[in-house]
């Protein structure tokens, strides 16, 4: 990308930005010309089986004996309870009966409101996969399966480890959105943000802070000094001969740029206080999710995808004592996100959808369970067909012919192809650059997956 | 035992040398250099020219595995600045530790004979920003070694930048922060780290002095003209009243200290 000289008052004024991208609009763009996306990732690998548990006698005795290490350190009252009567039951199907966990009650209401689907078994895949399949040797198989770094890469760029981008990038180069803020990641650097001229604004948390001088007119009682360090931040007039010295430049002016703008943007916005609470960062993020989405018509996007996500989900160990906080966490966060969207009348237009890693054994080790495949995700948002289940959600057992013998990790049924095809397809991307971006994505049921 | 059969592929020399190098010298290694540490550390011993020795000749050897990299001459010749793909980037900590280390007053490393509390950086200041000391977000530490930043000149050559991974948009400020942080607070921690305002404060009179010392100690010389004229420029725009002269020395500090932690050629090393 080319590094256009601005000047600071340009730059603070907010017209155009690194990249001689769009300037401005010159009225407000109507609401039916924009969508955003937002991808949010549990690293480490969500046990699905600890959302979704049946309700049903025979599958909740299946569930418990299962997982009867962890169901005692529950029984131990040290913390939530499981009792089957804890649970909120939402769905039944012909595998039987299920519920979300009591702490998931938000998410519970969101279903039945319409506003949330759920996505069963859904994983990495690279064709049709079965457990016959696999022991007859008749398939191919995603690489590095349970590599937490390998599967968290497939699920956001379609490749392990080392794609320079992911999937949401790519949508935002398939739909030309030109903007420099299409793409912004709250949690770090994650490839999923990241595109061929998509390229992405990380922060690391929610709230944004101009670099020292940039957003003053003074410094230290000079009115040239922000000019001088702005120019210094921006790099300009400075050629480098070093690869790395010129990508860290460029790297850093636009961070620059971009974080006065959106700082900028979060003053004019009081929305994520509607949405954040105490000891919530995932609710932090989504909170600034919102005052970026409340500011839109100022940033000129049409299109976006934010990422934002949150850790300490590879419950090996004492999952009872942590899993349910951290779920609680999720939920809150969630809803009170869509009641957000729903408060700036633009729930319609955005979508919030789930990944992680992969989805964990359904039999416990000793006080947890371990790394598996397919899990179960969430789809949120007014567009969304919510309140049902894409897919049957599978038996809880290790017999069935999506469960692998081996503990009882899920074969996914859904593929990242389907379920990003998916979303693409409303975010308005058409389905010859759906193709390219999910190569594979012909050898699924295409329509398998239906979300709006 | 099982790592005994870890450790004899043979496999583990070339990735534990690849990966050495990427963190003293350069990201994007020559074959030729990965080959020549990773027979060092099979054969466990490294001999310089004039008849140095390092390692024990045991494998593995860890002494002669660095002096390998580091006594390379991809490491040490000129010539290696002819090449626009040579060098890495500095991460955040190490540059956090190089700001510390140049303008802290030399003292017993610790007072009252106990070690500096370097836990303490998990905490205040420090604790900001995407690298915590001591604080990875996840068991694969800060950063890959494989990371490839997006829409980068790095990236379109199949090459990899594993540092960057951690500078995020946020991090080029937080580190601006961190930067005035130090100069104006003097001590952080108090056992730890204190600011050497007498060796700083006559460098800070002139600034083409004050320049060419941070270029000197922090860049290795490599800040490029317009750079220096710059930070030339900034300094002068600081005015030093005669009456309180310390006051404006001090802003003249932080903004050089500021000025050097976001040059490109202190955050990447060549």
């Amino acid at each position: 990308m080319t590094n256009t000289i601005i000047s600071r008052r340009g730059l603070v004024a907010g017209m155009g930005a690194l990249g001689g991208l769009s300037l401005l609009p010159a009225f407000a763009q109507s609401d039916d010309d924009y969508k955003a996306l937002v991808c949010v990732i549990f690293h480490g690998g969500l046990d699905s089986f600890e959302c979704i548990i049946p309700t049903d006698e025979q599958g909740y005795r299946a569930w418990e004996r299962h997982r009867k290490l962890i169901v005692d350190q529950y029984r131990s009252k040290e913390t939530v309870s499981r009792e089957r009567d804890s649970l909120l039951p939402f769905t039944d199907g012909p595998n039987g009966a299920f519920g979300f966990a009591a702490e998931l009650a938000p998410l519970a209401a969101l279903y039945k409101s319409g506003q949330l689907a759920v996505v069963p078994n859904a994983g990495p895949l690279e064709e049709p996969t079965t457990r016959s399949l696999m022991s007859a040797g008749k398939v191919r198989l995603p690489r590095r399966l349970a590599s937490h770094n390998d599967q968290r890469s497939i699920w956001m760029s379609m490749m392990p480890e080392g794609a320079a981008t992911g999937w949401g990038g790519r949508l935002l180069d398939a739909i030309a959105e030109d903007s420099p803020f299409s793409s912004i990641s709250f949690n770090g650097t994650e490839v999923f943000a990241a595109g061929e001229r998509t390229l992405p604004v990380t922060l690391r948390g929610s709230r944004g802070r101009a670099a020292f001088g940039v957003d003053s007119d003074k410094v230290f009682g000079s009115e040239s000094l922000p000019d001088i360090l702005t120019d210094h931040y921006l790099g300009q007039d400075v050629k480098h001969g070093s690869v790395l010295r010129r990508d860290v430049a460029a790297a850093q002016a636009r961070g620059v740029s971009a974080i006065l703008r959106l700082t900028q943007a979060q003053r004019g916005s009081d929305i994520s206080d509607q949405v954040r609470v105490p000891n919530n960062k995932l609710s932090d993020q989504l909170g600034a999710v919102a005052d970026v989405i409340a500011s839109r018509d100022a940033l000129g996007a049409k299109r976006q995808v934010f990422v934002v996500g949150m850790g300490g989900f590879d419950t090996h160990r004492r999952q009872a004592y942590t899993l349910p906080a951290l779920q609680s966490q999720v939920a809150l966060a969630l809803a009170r996100f869509q009641t957000a969207m729903n408060g700036l009348g633009i729930a319609e237009s955005v979508t919030a959808f789930t990944v992680s890693d992969f989805g964990r054994t359904l039999s416990a080790n000793s006080s947890g369970t371990d790394h598996g495949w397919g899990g179960h995700h969430y789809v949120m948002g007014g567009a969304v067909k919510g309140g049902r289940v894409t897919q049957d959600i599978p038996p809880l057992s290790l017999d069935h012919d999506q469960a692998l013998w081996q503990r009882g990790a899920l074969v996914p049924e859904v593929s990242i192809e389907q379920y990003g095809a998916a979303l693409g397809s409303w975010f308005g991307v058409a389905e010859s650059d759906l193709r390219s971006i999910f190569p594979h994505l012909g050898r699924f049921d295409r329509d398998a997956v239906q979300l709006f | 035992l099982a790592l005994d059969h870890l450790l004899a592929h043979p496999n583990v020399a070339p990735f534990v040398s690849k990966q050495l190098i990427q963190k003293f010298v350069t990201s994007n290694p020559t074959p030729d250099y990965v080959e020549r540490v990773a027979n060092t550390f099979n054969k466990g011993r490294y001999e310089t020219s004039d008849g140095t020795v390092f390692g024990t000749g045991e494998r593995c050897d860890m002494q002669a595995t660095l002096a390998a990299i580091l006594l390379d001459p991809t490491a040490r010749d000129l010539e290696s600045l002819e090449d626009e793909n040579f060098g890495k980037v500095r991460e955040p900590i190490i540059r956090v530790a190089h700001m510390m280390r140049t303008t802290a007053k030399a003292r017993d490393v610790a007072p009252g004979g106990r070690l500096p509390r370097a836990g303490q950086l998990r905490q205040g200041p420090t604790a900001t920003g995407e690298q915590v000391p001591f604080r990875p977000y996840s068991v694969f530490s800060f950063f890959r070694p494989g990371f490839v930043p997006s829409g980068t000149e790095v990236a379109s050559r199949g090459d990899v930048a594993p540092e960057m991974q951690v500078m995020t948009s946020t991090h080029f400020i937080d580190q601006l922060r961190l930067a005035r942080h130090f100069v104006r607070n003097d001590k952080f921690p108090q056992s730890f780290y204190q600011l050497d305002w007498e060796r700083l404060k006559p460098l800070a009179d002139d600034p083409d002095t004050l320049v060419a010392y941070f270029n000197e100690t922090f860049a290795a010389g490599q800040f490029e003209p317009a750079t220096q004229a710059r930070m030339v420029e900034a300094l002068r725009d600081v005015r030093v009243q005669a009456r309180e002269p310390d006051r404006g020395l001090r802003q003249r500090v932080e903004v050089a200290l500021l000025m050097t932690m976001s040059a490109p050629e202190f955050m990447v090393q060549r």
